[in-house]
């Protein structure tokens, strides 16, 4: 057999070796990072600290993303972490320094995916929204009353057998279906006319469940051909989010949480980034940050606050 | 015929009044679960200060939807008894105290005796003992400690599961497949070096544990003594493991046997899933808002101690 020939078949076997470990190997050290966004106009960005326990309580460390970061600093972060959650909130979403982190994550993921290399995406409410901005180049949101209300989700038909829900518990589907447990806080959404009005946004996301509140509009979406997902409400306040009312905490609101971010989790770990030292490490997570109690004076009951840009 | 009545209706009232029993539907959608804050044993982290909690415990706590307060130690039985009828339920954590003579201990065997008077007039108010928390459940129970040498120091092991598991009130709404795993994967992580043997004049031994306590798993030490590694109580919502279910999700130190599997993650979430289920059976809650706030957790902030202990953050007191 001539060297090149011999060098071919090794590189090929080398490939289906990694291939097949890694199909049965698991990252059990999944770090997500989170995005930060503009805390109003004081020049500080935040996180909500219940976006870190979320990911926290399915077995996972969180890093926070600081806005106004170079492309290379969030290139360099990307390939350190096991995948990224975009937060709600009320950031734009098309100039803010959240819009543009979420951005560079979002192509930084596409190509990676594109590659082998897995790397999952979750966006919360605005952070549903900066994905179909992200996927389609368009603002297409219509005007809702959903500021204050907890919804069941109507759930399209084969939705239970998508990838976010097939491992999730047969009762707590039944909950998110009949009891309205699944909190939304948004004056904005995605309509399901719109949504399949465009072409990108259809041909990309299989949408999971949908919710009519004025109009029918997206609830719940997963990709197809990427592990990026999407939700309006917000999975991460019923275990952790005491200050409003209309957060559902009732046993099967909390278990509902957990799966989704089991869920979510279990997707990270699938995805093998290491930072390139345990030192990086350890000054990257979010340890390194105490958050806030500011349940008296907002509607988080604790938030990470970042001072300075850098 | 009136007064028949009346005396009647008094008859009626008082019997129902007479056998309250527990609650048996769950009341309270805003449980606050205290755990005891313990003395700082360990020289690298007694600068820090006397007592403290591991936010492992915390975030394990919060994570199955309710809130933290540290119960600190050396206060009164009136101040106890507030905090008491403030609360849903009470954790005692692991570590490395005496179990007789400790103020952990002490302030423990305030709770525990509260609760038991409560329990009787109907008034459910669970506790939960994990590792050392656990043994001191068996000590207030037994009246005596009972410790043995038991050592599975940093190693992760399945459970031996008795009989009566699955059907048992904290694993019997576990998926019956995850109840497999836990008895054949190591999702269980001990730090151990003392137990309560299952026979002989311990456990099995011992009339007042085995009237009050169901063995749900057991496990073996390096010495070969087989202990107990799960308990719940047979009438009393007390419960204790040897294991710890809270370092699968919020402890990485990476020389530690933490399991970090999927179904240890699970079982960590449903454990306290469980336990803060129980805890929404009792009604008590703080006379005030201000009381409330003033003392849950979040008025603190835990300090990271990952470059100097097995812990990530820690509460310090």
């Amino acid at each position: 057999m001539n060297p090149l020939r011999c060098a071919t078949l090794l590189v090929f076997c080398n490939t289906v070796l990694i291939l097949v470990c890694n199909a049965e190997e698991r990252n059990d050290r999944p770090i997500i990072g989170v995005l930060a966004q503009e805390y109003q106009s004081s020049g500080k960005s935040y996180i909500a600290a219940s976006y870190v326990k979320f990911l926290e309580s399915a077995g996972a460390r969180v890093v926070p993303i600081r806005i106004s970061q170079s492309e290379e600093e969030y290139e360099k972060l990307f390939n350190s972490l096991n995948g990224v959650l975009f937060p709600g909130g009320g950031a734009n979403l098309t100039s803010s320094g959240y819009a543009k982190a979420a951005s560079v994550f979002y192509r930084l993921a596409l190509k990676a995916n594109d590659q082998g290399d897995f790397f999952p995406v979750w966006g919360t409410c605005l952070g549903f929204e900066e994905l179909t901005y992200l996927t389609s180049g368009e603002l297409i949101l219509t005007a809702t009353n959903t500021s204050n209300v907890s919804l069941p989700l109507d759930f399209m038909p084969d939705a239970k057998d998508s990838r976010l829900f097939k491992n999730v518990p047969e009762d707590v589907l039944k909950a998110l279906a009949t009891e309205p447990i699944t909190e939304n806080s948004h004056h904005w959404s995605v309509s399901v006319k719109s949504f399949y009005m465009n072409d990108k946004l259809r041909n990309f996301y299989r949408v999971l469940t949908t919710n009519k509140v004025n109009l029918e509009f997206i609830s719940t979406m997963e990709a197809y051909k990427y592990p990026i997902y999407g939700t309006q409400w917000h999975p991460e306040k019923n275990p952790f989010e005491w200050t409003r009312p209309v957060i559902s905490h009732s046993p099967s609101a909390v278990k509902a949480s957990f799966y989704i971010a089991d869920f979510f989790v279990n997707e990270a770990r699938k995805n093998f980034h290491r930072f390139s030292s345990t030192e990086e490490e350890t000054k990257a997570l979010i340890y390194n940050y105490n958050p806030v109690f500011t349940g008296k004076v907002s509607s988080f009951e604790q938030m990470y606050i970042f001072v300075s840009a850098s | 015929m009136l007064t028949l009545c009346v005396l009647l209706l008094t008859l009626i009232s008082c019997c129902c009044g007479a056998f309250p029993g527990p609650p048996k539907q769950q009341i309270n959608d805003r449980p606050i679960i205290g755990i005891l804050t313990q003395e700082t044993e360990d020289d690298n982290l007694k600068p820090f200060g006397k007592t403290y909690i591991p936010s492992s415990y915390v975030k394990y706590l919060e994570s199955a939807g309710c809130r933290v307060t540290p119960v600190k130690l050396n206060l009164t039985l009136p101040e106890y008894e507030k905090i008491f009828n403030s609360i849903n339920g009470m954790m005692f954590i692991g570590g490395a105290v005496n179990l007789l003579t400790s103020d952990f201990a002490k302030a423990a065997a305030v709770f525990y005796k509260l609760a038991l008077k409560a329990y009787v007039s109907g008034d459910y108010f669970p506790l939960w003992g994990t590792c050392l928390g656990f043994q001191l459940l068996t000590a207030l129970v037994a009246g005596d400690d009972l410790l043995t040498n038991a050592t599975v120091e940093n190693k992760a092991l399945p459970l031996k599961l008795t009989a009566g598991a699955e059907s048992s009130r904290m694993f019997r709404n576990f998926p019956p497949e995850l109840m497999k795993s836990l008895s054949q994967e190591p999702l269980t992580g001990n730090f151990h070096h003392y137990g309560i043997a299952t026979q002989a004049s311990t456990f099995e031994g011992n009339e007042r544990l085995e009237s009050f306590f169901s063995i749900l798993s057991t496990n073996k030490a390096k010495e070969g003594v087989e202990f107990v590694s799960t308990i719940e109580g047979k009438k009393y919502p007390f419960y204790g493991v040897q294991w710890h279910p809270e370092v699968s999700r919020f402890q990485w130190h990476p020389d530690q046997e933490f399991p970090h599997s999927v179904n240890a993650v699970r079982v960590s979430y449903l454990t306290a899933d469980f336990f803060v289920n129980e805890a929404r059976r009792s009604s008590h809650h703080f006379s005030s808002a201000k009381e409330e706030d003033a003392a849950l957790i979040y008025n603190y902030s835990p300090l990271y101690v990952g470059n100097i202990s097995s812990y990530m953050q820690i509460y310090f007191f």
